[in-house]
C-alpha cells in the first residue's frame, strides 16, 4: 500500500494541537466534537475527494478571513481571555487549513499553525504533559522536514532523467524507504538535539553573564568608593572611568543641582581615617513585591525643607561593596534582592546582604534635598522650637558623631574665629563652608604637608586639595563647632547620556560629602568642596555615549529581562487592547445605538483613511523595485560568488550573453518574462529554470574545485 | 489574427526582406519595426547601397499603394500633395491627388529638394493628412514615408529643418554589405527583378492589426522611467546642444513595443529600448560642434556613451 507520509505526519501533528487544546480546557465539549468531526471529514477529503473536485483559490482565504473576523469582535465583546480566544481561532484556522492542503508549503503551514497552538497552550496549562506534547511536536517537525527534503530530492532527481515534463508520477518515493530504522534515526536525533538544546539552555546564561559584561566584577575592587576614608591617601580616582552605574529618572534630566547617589556614613574619625564604626545593621521590612520602606528617623518638618520626591531606576555594575547607591533621602527601594539592611543607628546607609557578583537593577523614589540656601526662610520655625531642640539634639546625639581628637587646639580657635557671633547651628554650618569654599582650592594634586596631620595640612598650609580634604575638615570643623556631623561617601550625578536619556556614573564620580545635625532639620547635607570638584572630569565623545547607551539597553532589555518585565509587558498589551474593546463597546452604547446616523461620519473617515492608506502603499510599491523572482537573485548571487555581476547598464540578456552560458541564458529570459511580461512562468517552464539553477550550483562547486 | 499568426507574418516579412536586401537583418528588422509602429524612416547613407531596394520591397511585401517621389531642386509641393485642375466634362475643379496618396511613399533624397517642399510633408507625416484649399484630406492608412539621404553630397542640397527629422521615428545607415553577401549579389538576378517577384505578405489591413497590437505590448513603469532616463540624459548633456523632444520619448517607447513584437513578445524587456536608442535619437539632438556629414555618428556616439551610464533596472 502506498502511504502518503506528508499527509500522516501532518495529521499527526494535528493530533498533537488538539492534545493541546483538550489539555489547556480552552474549549467546549461541542466545539470539540465539532473540530473533531472537521478533522475526520478533511481526511477523508484529503484521501478520496480532493483529486476529483477542485475548490477555488479564494474560497480559503475567504473562510480563514471570517473567521479573523468572528474571532476579532468575540475579543473585542470580551467574552474570554486573549490566550483563550487564541486557542480557539487557532483551532478553527487548523480545521480550515486541512482542507486546503495542496503543496508542501500547506503542510509546513499546518505545522506552524500547531506550534502557534502549543504556545498558546503553554501560557495557560502547568500540567506535566504539555511537555511530553512539546517532545513529540519537536520529533514530528524534525520527521516531517526530513521525509520533505527525501522526498523532494527524489522527485526533482526524476524530473531530471525525464526532461522534467512530467512531475509526480516518475517521482513516487520508493517503498520500504520510510521504514522502521529510518524512524528511529530521525528520534535519536530529535532526541540529541533536545538534548543538546535544554544544555545549551543551562549553560550559556552562566558562561554569557561572564562573556557579556565586559567589566569583571573583581577590577571594581580597585578604586572610587571606600568604605573607610583616609584623606591623606591620594586615591586615582579621578582618572577611573569604570562605569558603576547608570540612572535613568524617567528619561529627564533633573534640574535640581548635582544629584548626590548616597553610599555610606561614615562616622569615627580616629585622627587619621574615617570608619563606619561598629554600629549594628538591622533588616528593613519587605513591604511585599520586593519593595523596601526606608524608615526615617528625622522626619522632615512640615516637608518644607525638602524637595520633590523623585523615582530612578539604577543599574548597578558588579561592585565589590554590599552598601546599595541611592540618592538621598531615599523613601522607598524596589529590587532584584530579598533582604535590605541599615544601620541601626538610622543613618539612612542601606546594604545589601552581600556585594552583588552581577549587575543588579532597583528603583529608588528619593525626596531630594532642597540647596542649603534655600533652608534659611526657615528661622521663623527654628526659632520657636529652638529651645526644646537643643533639648533634644543633646539627648539624641551620638556621642561619636562629635568627638574630635584632642590635639586639635588650633583648629577648635579657628572655627571659633569663624563662627562668632552666629547664633543657630544651621547659620555657623553656613558659614564654616563659606569659609572653605572662599578659601580654599581645588586639586588633584595637592602639595605635601609635614604629612603628620593631613587635616591639619590641609587647613593650615597647603589650603588646597580634592573632596575627601574637604569633607575631613569640613565635617571635624563642624565638630568643633558644636555641631553633629558625619562624612558621607558615594557618587556624584555624572554624566548625562543624551541618546539612552540616563546618567552615566563612573568610579571617577566618586565623591564625599558631609551632612550636618542641624537641630529643627535633622541630618542637612553640605558640600564643601568647591564647584570645581563637582563637574564630571572628562567629556566622552558622542560615540562612547552612543555605544554605551546600545550596552545599557542591552543589559536592560535582555540580559536582566525578568519575568516581572514580561509580565508586566503582557499585562499592559492585554489592558490596551481590552481597554479598546471597552471604549468601542461603551461608545455603540452610549451613542451609536440611540442614533446610527451617528455612525456615519466615522465611518466615512474611517473609509477615506483606508483609501489614502491604500494608495499610498500602492505608491510605495510603485516607487520600489519589485522584488526579483528568486531563481534569479540566486542567479545573480551564484555568479557573484564567481566574480561575474553585472553592470548597472546592462540589460539583463546583455549580461547573460556576456557570461555566455546557457543556463543562464534560460534562466534570463524566465526572468523576462515574468518580470517584463507579467506573465506566470508554467510549470514545465519553472522545472527548466530549476534544473539550470541547480546545473550552476553544480558547476560552481567544480569551478572551485578546478 | 491572433498573436501567433501575426508573429508569423511578421517573421515571413523579415525573410521576404531580407532575400532582397541581403545580410542586413537589423535594418530590415528595424525598417518593420518603423512600419508597424506607425512612423517614419529616414534611411541616410551612400548611394548603391539598397536604400530604395529596401523600401520598394517594404512595399511590395504589403499589398499595398506605392509611389516614389525623387525629390529634386525643382520640385514643388503640388507635385507632391496633388493639383486642383478645371474638369470639362462636370465642369469643376477636381483634386488630383499627388503621389503621396499611397500607404508606402518613398521620398528619395529628400534633401535636394527646397525646404518649401520639404515642409510639405510635415503635416502628411505628423498627422496622416494633408490641407489642400482649405480642406483636409485624410491620407490612406497604413501611411509610411520612407525617406532616403545622401550624406556626403552637399552641392544643391538643403538639409531637413530639426522639426522635419523629429517626425521621423527611426533614422537608419545600411553601410556596405560583407564581401561575402557582396559577392552573392553579384552572381544574384538584377535587383529590381527580384523586388518585382517579392510574394505579398500582409494586406494594408493586416498592417493596421498590426499597428494595433504594437499599442496593447506592456511597457512596465520601470521601462518607462528607463526611457524617460535616456531621454533626460540628453537634455543635460555637455556635448549636445538639443536634447531630445517629448516627441522623440514618445517614439522610442513606441519604436521599442513595435521591436518587441518583431522579435515575437507582447512585453518589451530592456534590450528593446537600449537598442532602439540610437536610431531613434541619434538624428534628434544637436552636437555642439560637428555638422553635416559626421553629424549622425557623433550623435550616435554620444547616445551610446549615455547607455553605457544610464543604470538598467531590473
Amino acid at each position: 500500500m502506498r502511504v502518503n507520509y506528508q499527509l500522516l505526519i501532518t495529521y499527526y501533528m494535528v493530533a498533537l494541537a488538539l492534545g493541546a487544546v483538550l489539555l489547556s480546557g480552552s474549549m467546549g465539549a461541542a466545539m470539540l466534537t465539532g473540530i473533531l468531526l472537521a478533522t475526520l471529514a478533511s481526511l477523508y477529503f484529503n484521501l478520496r475527494v480532493k483529486d476529483k473536485i477542485r475548490l477555488p483559490p479564494w474560497l480559503w482565504s475567504l473562510a480563514a478571513a471570517g473567521v479573523v473576523l468572528l474571532f476579532g469582535l468575540d475579543y473585542m465583546a470580551g467574552s474570554s481571555k486573549i490566550v483563550v480566544i487564541a486557542s480557539k481561532f487557532l483551532t478553527v484556522l487548523l480545521a480550515l487549513k486541512l482542507f486546503d492542503i495542496k503543496s508542501e508549503r500547506d503542510h509546513r503551514i499546518v505545522y506552524a499553525i500547531v506550534f502557534f497552538q502549543l504556545l498558546a497552550t503553554a501560557t495557560v496549562t502547568v500540567s506535566p504533559l504539555f511537555f511530553l506534547l512539546l517532545a513529540l511536536f519537536v520529533l514530528g517537525a524534525i520527521n516531517g522536514m526530513t521525509v520533505f527534503n527525501i522526498s523532494r530530492s527524489i522527485k526533482e532527481q526524476a524530473q531530471e532523467h525525464t526532461g522534467g515534463s512530467k512531475s509526480d508520477a516518475e517521482g513516487t518515493i520508493p517503498p520500504g524507504l520510510f521504514n522502521i530504522p529510518f524512524f528511529l534515526f530521525i528520534v535519536t536525533v530529535s532526541t540529541l538535539s533536545l538534548i543538546v538544546t535544554l544544555a545549551l539552555f543551562f549553560i550559556i546564561p552562566r558562561v554569557g553573564t561572564g562573556l557579556l559584561n565586559r567589566t569583571p566584577s573583581s577590577s571594581t575592587a580597585s578604586t572610587g568608593f571606600t568604605e573607610s576614608v583616609e584623606p591623606g591617601i591620594i586615591g586615582e580616582i579621578k582618572g577611573d572611568s569604570t562605569v558603576v552605574m547608570r540612572v535613568e529618572i524617567n528619561g529627564e534630566r533633573v534640574g535640581l543641582g548635582p544629584l548626590y547617589f548616597r553610599g555610606t556614613a561614615l562616622e569615627r574619625f580616629d585622627g587619621r581615617r574615617w570608619t563606619r564604626g561598629d554600629k549594628e545593621q538591622s533588616l528593613i521590612p519587605s513591604a511585599g513585591q520586593s519593595l523596601f520602606k526606608i524608615p526615617n528617623e528625622d522626619e522632615p518638618h512640615s516637608g518644607l525643607d525638602t524637595g520633590p520626591v523623585i523615582e530612578m531606576s539604577i543599574l548597578l555594575e558588579p561592585i565589590s561593596t554590599e552598601v546599595l547607591f541611592v540618592a538621598s533621602r531615599a523613601e522607598m527601594v524596589s529590587g532584584q534582592f530579598k533582604n535590605l539592611w541599615t544601620d541601626s543607628s538610622g543613618s539612612g546607609s542601606l546594604y545589601l546582604s552581600s556585594p552583588p557578583y552581577r549587575r543588579i537593577k532597583y528603583r529608588v523614589w528619593s525626596r531630594l534635598p532642597l540647596p542649603v540656601s534655600r533652608l534659611t526662610p526657615l528661622k521663623g520655625l527654628y526659632n520657636r522650637t529652638t529651645e526644646e531642640k537643643i533639648v533634644a539634639a543633646e539627648d539624641v546625639v551620638n556621642k561619636e558623631v562629635i568627638a574630635i581628637t584632642e590635639a586639635d587646639r588650633r583648629l577648635k580657635k579657628l572655627v571659633d574665629e569663624i563662627v562668632e557671633g552666629k547664633e543657630s547651628k544651621l547659620e555657623k554650618a553656613v558659614a564654616l563652608r563659606q569659609y572653605l569654599l572662599a578659601g580654599y582650592s581645588y586639586t588633584l594634586n595637592p602639595l605635601k604637608g609635614d604629612g603628620l596631620n593631613p587635616t591639619d595640612d590641609f587647613l593650615f598650609f597647603t589650603r588646597q586639595g580634592y573632596c575627601e580634604q574637604f569633607a575631613t575638615s569640613f565635617a571635624l570643623m563642624l565638630r568643633a563647632a558644636g555641631i553633629g556631623s558625619r562624612l558621607v561617601t558615594g557618587y556624584l550625578q555624572g554624566e548625562w547620556n543624551g541618546f539612552g536619556k540616563y546618567y552615566i556614573i563612573r568610579q571617577s564620580d566618586a565623591h564625599s560629602w558631609v551632612e550636618a545635625d542641624i537641630d529643627g532639620y535633622g541630618w542637612i547635607q553640605f558640600d564643601p568642596t568647591p564647584p570645581g570638584g563637582l563637574v564630571p572630569v572628562a567629556k566622552r565623545s558622542d560615540i562612547m555615549l552612543y555605544i554605551d547607551m546600545l550596552r545599557m539597553k542591552w543589559n536592560r532589555y535582555v540580559i536582566n529581562y525578568t519575568f516581572e518585565d514580561q509580565r508586566s509587558a503582557a499585562l499592559k498589551f492585554e489592558g490596551g487592547t481590552r481597554g479598546l474593546g471597552k471604549w468601542l463597546k461603551d461608545i455603540y452604547e452610549g451613542s451609536i445605538k440611540k442614533r446610527p446616523s451617528r455612525l456615519l461620519l466615522p465611518l466615512i473617515i474611517l473609509a477615506l483613511t483606508v483609501a489614502v492608506l491604500l494608495l499610498y502603499l500602492k505608491r510605495i510599491k510603485k516607487g520600489k523595485r519589485a522584488d526579483l523572482p528568486f531563481y534569479y537573485s540566486e542567479m545573480l548571487g551564484i555568479l557573484k560568488s564567481e566574480g561575474k555581476v553585472r553592470d548597472d547598464s546592462e540589460t539583463p540578456m546583455e549580461f547573460a550573453l556576456r557570461i555566455g552560458r546557457p543556463g543562464v541564458i534560460e534562466i534570463t529570459e524566465a526572468f523576462q518574462k515574468e518580470r517584463y511580461g507579467g506573465k506566470r512562468l508554467e510549470s514545465g517552464e519553472q522545472a527548466k529554470v530549476k534544473r539550470s539553477l541547480s546545473r550552476l550550483k553544480m558547476e560552481r562547486g567544480k569551478g572551485r574545485a578546478a | 489574427m491572433n498573436q501567433t499568426d501575426l508573429y508569423a507574418k511578421l517573421e515571413a516579412l523579415a525573410v521576404n526582406l531580407n532575400s532582397v536586401l541581403r545580410g542586413k537583418p537589423r535594418a530590415v528588422e528595424l525598417s518593420i519595426t518603423t512600419l508597424i509602429a506607425g512612423g517614419h524612416l529616414i534611411i541616410e547613407d551612400v548611394p548603391g547601397v539598397g536604400k530604395s531596394t529596401l523600401a520598394h520591397a517594404i512595399a511590395r511585401s504589403i499589398d499595398s499603394g506605392f509611389y516614389r517621389i525623387q525629390f529634386t531642386s525643382d520640385l514643388l509641393p503640388s507635385d507632391v500633395i496633388g493639383v486642383t485642375v478645371y474638369s470639362e466634362s462636370t465642369g469643376e475643379f477636381e483634386f488630383r491627388p499627388g503621389p503621396i496618396f499611397a500607404n508606402i511613399v518613398l521620398a528619395d533624397e529628400i534633401n535636394r529638394a527646397t525646404p518649401r517642399t520639404q515642409s510639405a510633408l510635415l503635416e502628411a507625416m505628423s498627422e496622416a493628412q494633408v490641407s489642400v484649399e482649405r480642406r483636409s484630406i485624410t491620407l490612406p492608412s497604413p501611411f509610411m514615408l520612407i525617406a532616403t539621404e545622401n550624406p556626403v553630397e552637399f552641392s544643391g542640397t538643403f538639409p531637413l529643418p530639426e522639426s522635419q527629422l523629429d517626425r521621423f521615428m527611426l533614422s537608419l545607415k545600411i553601410g556596405y554589405p560583407a564581401p561575402e553577401y557582396e559577392r552573392e549579389i553579384l552572381f544574384s538576378e538584377d535587383t529590381a527583378i527580384t523586388v518585382n517577384n517579392l510574394k505579398k505578405i500582409m494586406s494594408a489591413e493586416e498592417v493596421a492589426v498590426a499597428q494595433r497590437a504594437v499599442k496593447g505590448v506592456r511597457v512596465t513603469p520601470e521601462i518607462a522611467d528607463y526611457i524617460l532616463a535616456i531621454a533626460t540624459a540628453t537634455r543635460s548633456h555637455r556635448l549636445l546642444r538639443l536634447g531630445v523632444s517629448p516627441r522623440g520619448t514618445a517614439a522610442l517607447y513606441r519604436a521599442a513595443q513595435g521591436h518587441a513584437l518583431v522579435k515575437g513578445r507582447d512585453y518589451v524587456i530592456p534590450d528593446d529600448v537600449k537598442g532602439l536608442a540610437r536610431v531613434v535619437f541619434a538624428h534628434r539632438i544637436i552636437p555642439v560642434t560637428h555638422t553635416g556629414e559626421e553629424r549622425l555618428q557623433v550623435t550616435g556616439n554620444i547616445i551610446e556613451e549615455l547607455l553605457s551610464t544610464t543604470p538598467v533596472p531590473l
